[in-house]
């Protein structure tokens, strides 16, 4: 708990930064609404321009006077998988490679705790930040549309939200793994921020190109469907039971692998 | 072997190819104080982290209580108190924010430093980051001996403290000795270690190459005797086994002795001695001795270099 506690502490500020940041660019989004929806033929038919796929590839797959797509296009698609991925380079690296490397690690595993027991408090810290910024980008955007008049559904955005989280820990979880793996905040992040890098680019070469369609099922963002579930109502089980295990499994690889790592600075 | 606190046997760690110990063997006894002693790069931090079990060894054992230091680590711990050469400590943290942590996590009530805090004039409540080196250094200390538990670590503790603080710390290993704590001191401060250490143990190229009781260490060691005489002496008026003349000069001759310095002693007894002054080892020429493989060099007044 003591161990716990102090995770939450060390995130506090970083949480509110992105928190504010996401939080504020979904508001804004939100405040647009009105004017998305009043000029929706305007933006259709200047969305026409570009290519289906290419727009596809941005969220932007139908009207942005639909709340889904307008969530999907603004803030899933785009400033989410940003923060989610900035946050867990900068927490999943932390706890292990980043504090061996500024010499706190040696502190606590020096006392009684375990070595299990003070990653997992580090993961349970990562699991509330996560949550926190799915719910600043959640709210962000649903109370500010429901201020200008927009009454779109908190439930659905809820449950995109909890999506939205899922997609979050999923990157998580194997970056705290790599953490544990390389002992190197710079090569677990690069490895991460290099595989997300790929992963967007195949999504946007599947959507753009029948021929390789066959590939999007491997992007994470393929299965990042916050639209089908604010505008049809139908939650993703199958994505969402796929973001969940990567995480888990990226987290319990990090807790087993910790316990007999070589802490060697 | 089941009394010892500390063992290590044939410990050895590499880094890929690059050595950090090899073949470490000593062993401490409960309420014994080690001194590990050797430059930076000997090996001495790898040795602490290999007993602390946050190293896993490349070979040999390293035991505390018993326990395996690796495999049992989080157990073991619980009997033991640990300052480190550098800990980063959470410059967001104050002091007693910082050592309410290692509290908690030791299992110790919160606050179970103030009374070493105040030993050392320690201000706990400013932040960690705006602390002086030297502060910081406090800090550790005061966590180190914030506990009783049996066994204390200290890698470099004095490392930044000014002398009165390092009076302080002294009187803290003092009052921990007389409550029996087992401890295992490294450091490349020779004084450090003498007055506060039975036994040494010399690290060098991550390779034990003494263990002795600091007396032996002493005892075993060339030391220095000027003379100046009322008459010029015969020129082989000290021969002597173990003794070396290294300068006579009419009534001044200067010697060096190892070991027993009695029979010299009784030598110079037949001579009316104007003036004499021995010189105890230099624990810095101790320290060179072992990492030059000689005795001390002496200038031409007989003065060791």
């Amino acid at each position: 708990m003591t161990a716990f506690r102090l995770e939450l502490r060390r995130n506090r500020v970083l949480a509110i930064w992105l928190g504010t940041a996401l939080a504020g660019y979904a508001a804004i989004m939100g405040l647009m609404y009105p004017f998305l929806k009043e000029n929706d033929a305007l933006v259709q038919q200047y969305m026409a321009a570009f290519p289906k796929g290419f727009m596809a590839a941005f969220g932007m797959t139908g009207s942005l006077a639909d709340p889904g797509v307008l969530f999907s296009t603004y803030v899933a698609s785009m400033i989410w998988p940003v923060i989610a991925a900035a946050a867990s380079m900068l927490i999943g690296t932390r706890a292990v490679a980043a504090d061996l490397d500024r010499g706190f690690l040696d502190l606590p595993l020096s006392t009684r705790i375990t070595r299990v027991g003070y990653l997992a408090s580090s993961i349970l810290g990562q699991v509330s930040v996560m949550a926190l910024l799915a719910a600043c980008a959640v709210l962000g955007l649903w109370i500010t549309a429901r201020l200008v008049g927009a009454d779109f559904d908190l439930g659905r955005f809820g449950l995109a939200g909890v999506l939205c989280f899922a997609f979050g820990c999923a990157i998580a979880g194997p970056t705290t793994l790599l953490s544990v793996l390389t002992l190197s905040r710079g090569m677990a992040a690069g490895i991460v921020g290099g595989v997300l890098l790929v992963m967007y680019a195949i999504f946007v070469v599947a959507q753009l190109s029948k021929d390789w369609a066959w590939l999007a099922p491997i992007s994470a963002w393929n299965h990042l469907r916050t639209t089908e579930v604010i505008d049809n109502g139908t939650f993703p089980i199958g994505d969402l039971a796929l973001f969940t295990g990567v995480a888990v499994a990226g987290w319990l690889a990090a807790l087993w692998a910790f316990r007999r790592r070589d802490l060697a600075a | 072997m089941t009394d010892l606190v500390i063992e290590a046997a044939g410990l050895t760690k590499y880094y890929g190819k690059r050595r950090g110990v090899e073949g470490v063997t000593f062993g401490v006894p409960e309420g014994e104080a080690f001194g590990f002693l050797g430059p930076n790069g000997a090996g001495k931090t790898t040795t602490i982290r290999l007993l602390l079990g946050f190293l896993r060894a490349t070979g040999g054992e390293a035991r505390l209580f018993g326990g395996d230091a690796f495999r049992d680590a989080a157990s073991l711990h619980a009997r033991v108190a640990y300052l480190g050469s550098d800990p980063g400590y959470l410059g967001e943290l104050t002091g007693a924010e910082q050592l309410d942590y290692l509290a908690e996590l030791r299992g110790l009530p919160r606050r179970a430093w103030s009374a070493v805090a105040e030993r050392l004039e320690l201000d706990t409540t400013v932040r960690i980051r705006r602390l002086s080196r030297g502060n910081r250094q406090k800090i550790g200390v005061v966590a180190a001996f914030m506990g009783h538990e049996p066994l204390l670590v200290l890698d470099e503790p004095t490392s930044g403290l000014d002398p009165l603080m390092q009076r302080e710390f002294l009187a803290l290993v003092a009052e921990a000795r007389t409550n029996g704590r087992t401890m295992f001191l490294s450091s490349h401060n020779l004084v450090e270690v003498e007055r506060t250490c039975d036994r040494v143990a010399i690290i060098r190229d991550g390779r034990i190459v003494d263990v002795s009781t600091v007396g032996e260490l002493l005892g075993s060691h060339w030391r220095s005797i000027n003379l100046v005489l009322a008459e010029p002496p015969a020129p082989d008026a000290f021969d002597l086994p173990n003794v070396e003349v290294a300068a006579m000069t009419g009534r001044e001759v200067h010697l060096m002795v190892r070991g027993d310095v009695n029979p010299l002693l009784e030598r110079i007894a037949g001579h009316v001695i104007q003036d004499i002054a021995i010189t105890t080892p230099d624990v810095e020429d101790l320290f060179l001795h072992y990492y030059r493989d000689e005795i001390p060099a002496t200038t031409a007044e007989g003065v060791p270099a």
